[in-house]
């Protein structure tokens, strides 16, 4: 297989490319595909999450594991950067997340026992649903940051999402769904009933720094340009609709680094607001 | 700083990549069983499985940067990866052979994360309704690729069936798989 060939026969390989199951010299090919299509990438990634799903079996391994690894850390910390084991994943490679510049690494600490922690199974699920929010939000943050002093200061700022979450919170604010053509969802945005817009969450892969991401509405059945959402985007970025606040239907396209007045590439996701 | 415990997976990730050990700890804490307990069920081998484990939150310690938490959680990136490690060791080391099911541990031998031990129960309920509810050919093709380690090819050979019948039904079971996940209430 060539990654020349056609994309379906790439898509057919998903699943066993998520369960692990190729050769190696299908998996090398597989990620050169990877790197290239978002939509095989957003949809391994879906099921990457149901393998996971499968395999998500408890059991306690030895007390001294944790020992074992403990130990390990000062010693793996002086080869950051330089070594990787095995290969990785097809599609893993990494990420826009955490660009961290490691700082020297302190003098290696002797961690403290953790102690367990209670719950009554009462307050388990709705403890589960607030982790789950604040998971969203969490990556919001992190994702829009690049550098380690700015994810510093966001952790001490708790605030740091709140326009994302007041626009979610707002009355008359409204969702869309930024979907590909198969049907993958790549992005949510919210827009308050100002026309004033947030991306909630997105996964559309990082571009090259010559392309950007370009937000679209249409008026009269001619696209109006929302304005450019950037290379990589990110939870947090904002947006204004201007005088398209009751736009139905947004879809980003990618378009040359600077944008352009009129589309120039069919649309890789779209949505309707509701 | 606020207590590790309420901080969410990609902010752990953050303060691993700052060198902070009980961030890496906490990490372990909520996801170490999972995480050893498909290495258990693929490798079998305690030991195999414990390597495995120990060698991929090395890996989160090493590049914490390689966890991208829009493309999945924290726990499916640390099973991915263990069982991508556990899926090679079967092959290269022929360790099928030494495979044999065996008791679980009856007890917790470390502090772990009773919370998610009760959602993993939970969770585990509707994946296991999930996955009886495929058809068995698919269902087959899932567990024998997946729990056994095999390339799709081998699975083909397994079931005598087309290799390309076998990537059809990986995919469209795992595809199945989601839509009752989703439709379940399970994030997909």
């Amino acid at each position: 297989m060539t990654t020349a060939e056609p994309h379906n026969l790439m898509c057919e390989l998903l699943g066993a490319l998520a369960l692990d199951a190729v050769d190696p010299d299908e998996a090398a090919l597989a990620a050169e595909h990877l790197r290239i299509c978002m939509r095989c990438r957003a949809e391994l990634d879906q099921l990457r999450e149901v393998a996971a799903a499968i395999g998500n079996s408890s059991e306690p391994p030895s007390g001294g594991l944790w020992g074992r690894i403990a130990s390990e850390l000062g010693h793996q910390a002086q080869g950051v950067g330089s070594s990787h084991v095995g290969p990785e994943h097809p599609g893993a490679g990494p990420g826009p997340f955490l660009r961290l510049h490691r700082r020297p690494r302190p003098r290696p600490r002797r961690l403290e026992g953790q102690a367990p922690r209670r719950m009554r199974a009462t307050a388990v699920l709705g403890a589960a649903a607030c982790a789950a929010i604040a998971a969203v939000l969490g990556i919001g943050w992190v994702t829009a940051s690049t550098r380690a002093d700015q994810l510093q200061h966001a952790l001490a700022q708790r605030g740091a999402h709140a326009p994302v979450a007041a626009a979610l919170a707002s009355p008359g604010r409204r969702i869309v769904r930024l979907r590909s053509a198969d049907g993958v969802q790549l992005a949510e945005l919210v827009v308050g009933r100002n026309g004033v817009g947030f991306v909630v969450a997105s996964r559309m892969p990082r571009l090259p720094a010559y392309e950007t991401y370009q937000l679209w509405t249409n008026t009269g059945g001619r696209p109006v340009s929302i304005g450019l959402l950037g290379a990589e985007p990110s939870a947090g970025l904002a947006f204004s609709l201007g005088s398209h606040s009751g736009a139905a239907q947004l879809m980003v396209t990618v378009e040359p680094s600077g944008g352009v007045v009129m589309p120039t590439n069919v649309p890789v996701a779209a949505g309707r607001l509701a | 700083m606020e207590p590790l415990e309420e901080l969410g997976d990609p902010q752990l990730a953050v303060l691993i990549g700052r060198f902070e050990e009980r961030a890496l700890a906490e990490v372990y804490r909520r996801h170490g069983r999972s995480v050893y307990g498909l290495a258990r069920r693929v490798l079998g081998d305690p030991t195999e499985a414990e390597d495995v484990t120990q060698e991929a939150f090395l890996h989160l310690w090493r590049d914490p940067s390689r966890f991208d938490p829009v493309r999945g959680t924290m726990r499916t990136y640390l099973l991915t990866h263990v069982h991508g490690r556990a899926v090679d060791v079967v092959r290269s080391r022929a360790a099928r052979a030494r495979r044999e099911e065996r008791d679980a541990r009856a007890t917790a031998a470390a502090s772990y994360d009773i919370e998610r031990e009760i959602w993993d129960m939970a969770l585990a309920e509707r994946v296991e309704g999930a996955l009886g509810a495929l058809p068995a050919d698919e269902r087959a093709a899932i567990d024998l690729a997946y729990f056994g380690g095999h390339t799709y090819k081998e699975v083909a050979e397994l079931l005598c069936a087309p290799e390309g019948t076998v990537k059809s039904r990986i995919r469209s079971g795992l595809r199945r798989m989601r839509s009752a996940l989703v439709e379940g209430g399970v994030p997909g």
